[in-house]
């Protein structure tokens, strides 16, 4: 009889947490489908019908349709590109670890860690403006040096574990160093891959800062947070169809949490942390 | 040793493996930044074709603004709060959910999740609109006078209001982290220590902790980062008011850059930041790697 209680009690206190983060997305979805004078009257009560007019208001406006795309092919142009720029750079890295020039590279990219977007973000404007690329090709170079970052680091983690037996093996039957890498390697690297591409996946389709700098000026390159914080602005639509854009964005957004929660847990809950070890070098876990 | 098929050696094709990523990181991650640091010691406007060059004069004027004294508060105790908060909870809510007593351990986990999937601009904008219309009634109802209005229109509790957001979405990355960390103890440390009579206190302290150093230093970095760097909940929430009550640096570089026209001076202020952010993670570093075990 003693031990029951205290499981209540956690049950509960998780319970609330549950309510706590899943209210607001409750509210999002009922207000989305009431009409305004139905919000205005009372805010918690559910729809009395389920009106769709939120949703035709929403998609009658000339921004949405350019957005929604915009972000669908910058998420997907940046993944495709991460998915392969990443490990390349990672694979030298982590096999001559002993050499100044790959040691300064890793070093170089772990130092970015450190750098705040803000800074970045000034001169970066300036710079696209003379190159011509405030737009959406200019946004996915710079979202491919930020994934460099965290991509590197935790690939050349991941690469220490893979034996250099793999390689030899590979050589000895004829490879070279570009075969050894794209036909033995890579396909060994594909769970980090996995894992690298939600991360940034979910950064690119969310982040708001740069696409904000970089690409306000015209509606027509505007990404799926910009439309949402421009939607704001626009008082006269109200605030159903405000909800209605908010629940379009949970739902685009939850989309990927049947891959992350299905890749992530796995990779997350094993060996993940392992290499999650800033503190030591590549070459020093070789040695133990 | 056969030859090589192609007439590349290993280590130019290493190097070559190597130079996308370095040239594309160069060029649009170093080069902004360290035009940046130049762009810091000028007086540029960000607009005219002729600026000059006055070395430090904007960080000595940084120091004695009013207004950039205040953010430095702001932001501190926004990151200190957040980074406190965040950690213990998370690290609260891991143990309970790596319990094997409980049930629905993974539907908890899953909805404890969930608010890291959203994009935190929506996060901010959702919460603004609970806050503005759906905490003031709350608060009549229940008689609490400092909540029967919009608590980001108060400036003592805006801080509050956007610290809640923050924190709402922020524990569950460092809730995954943590659990997997956990999952990362070996088993039989705690069936030894049982079997010498160790308290579950004592348990935690002397085994866990231990194994979580790694962890827990990852989410301080992540998190004190997240603080000192914050920008989008307060662009979609308060917009830095009342008044410049909850003005981030983040936010102030910001509006330096693209509301005043004061580059050289938003350029100094990133400068600081980053500074910043180097100095708590090196402290926070070195702190925390005498405490851990040394994993194997």
């Amino acid at each position: 009889m003693k031990m029951i209680w205290p499981k209540i009690g956690t049950h509960l206190v998780m319970l609330a947490g549950v309510v706590l983060i899943a209210y607001p997305v409750y509210l999002t979805f009922i207000t989305a489908f009431k009409t305004p004078l139905e919000a205005a009257n009372n805010y918690f009560a559910l729809p009395e019908s389920l009106t769709w007019i939120n949703f035709e208001k929403l998609f009658a406006m000339p921004s949405i349709w350019p957005s929604i795309t915009n972000s669908i092919i910058i998420t997907a142009i940046s993944a495709m590109i991460i998915a392969i720029l990443v490990p390349m750079v990672s694979y030298p890295i982590s096999r001559n670890f002993g050499q100044t020039y790959y040691r300064i590279v890793f070093y170089m990219f772990i130092f970015g860690m450190f750098v705040p977007v803000q800074m970045l973000m000034l001169p970066l404007v300036k710079m696209m403006t003379f190159f011509h690329l405030t737009n959406p090709i200019g946004l996915v170079l710079v979202y491919l040096s930020g994934s460099l970052i965290q991509g590197v680091f935790l690939c050349v983690g991941y690469l220490r574990t893979v034996p250099l037996e793999l390689e030899e093996a590979a050589e000895i039957d004829g490879c070279n160093a570009w075969t050894a890498f794209f036909k033995v390697i890579y396909p060994v690297m594909r769970p980090i891959v996995a894992t690298i591409l939600i991360i940034n996946a979910l950064w690119i389709w969310n982040e708001f800062l740069l696409p904000l700098v970089l690409l306000n000026k015209d509606s027509s390159y505007w990404t799926l947070p910009l439309f949402q914080y421009n939607l704001n602005a626009r008082t006269d639509l109200g605030t159903t169809v405000q909800f209605a854009a908010y629940a379009l964005s949970i739902f685009s957004d939850s989309d990927p949490v049947c891959i992350h929660a299905k890749v992530h847990h796995k990779r997350f809950n094993g060996r993940f942390v392992k290499k999650v070890n800033i503190g030591r070098s590549p070459d020093e876990k070789m040695s133990s | 040793m056969q030859p090589l098929r192609i007439g590349m050696s290993k280590k130019t094709t290493h190097f070559l493996f190597t130079l996308p990523g370095v040239l594309v990181f160069a060029v649009l991650f170093l080069g902004p930044m360290f035009t940046g640091i130049y762009y810091s010691m000028t007086n540029w406007d960000g607009l005219s074709k002729k600026y000059n060059f006055i070395w430090f004069e904007n960080y000595i004027q940084t120091f004695s603004d009013v207004r950039f004294m205040g953010d430095i508060r702001f932001t501190l105790s926004y990151t200190f709060l957040l980074t406190f908060f965040v950690t213990v909870l998370s690290l609260l809510l891991a143990v309970a959910l790596n319990s094997r007593l409980i049930r629905f351990r993974n539907a908890y986990r899953s909805a404890f999740f969930f608010p890291a999937v959203l994009g935190s601009i929506v996060v901010g904008l959702i919460w603004n609109q609970i806050f503005y219309g759906v905490i003031p009634n709350i608060g009549k109802f229940l008689g609490i006078n400092a909540l029967s209005t919009n608590p980001l229109g108060n400036p003592n509790l805006a801080l509050y209001g956007i610290l809640f957001v923050s924190i709402w979405q922020g524990i569950a990355i460092p809730m995954v982290l943590f659990i997997a960390g956990l999952q990362s103890v070996p088993q039989h440390l705690y069936e030894a220590a049982t079997l010498d009579g160790a308290t579950i206190f004592q348990k935690f302290r002397d085994i866990t902790f231990p194994f979580l150093v790694p962890v827990l230093s990852v989410v301080l970095v992540l998190k004190i980062r997240a603080g000192l760097t914050t920008f989008e909940y307060i662009m979609a929430m308060t917009g830095g008011g009342p008044g410049f009550s909850t003005e981030s640096i983040g936010l102030l570089i910001f509006k330096q850059g693209f509301g005043n026209n004061r580059f050289g001076l938003g350029a100094a202020q990133s400068v600081l930041l980053l500074v910043a952010i180097a100095l708590f993670s090196i402290l926070q570093f070195s702190y925390l790697n005498r405490k851990g075990v040394d994993q194997q």
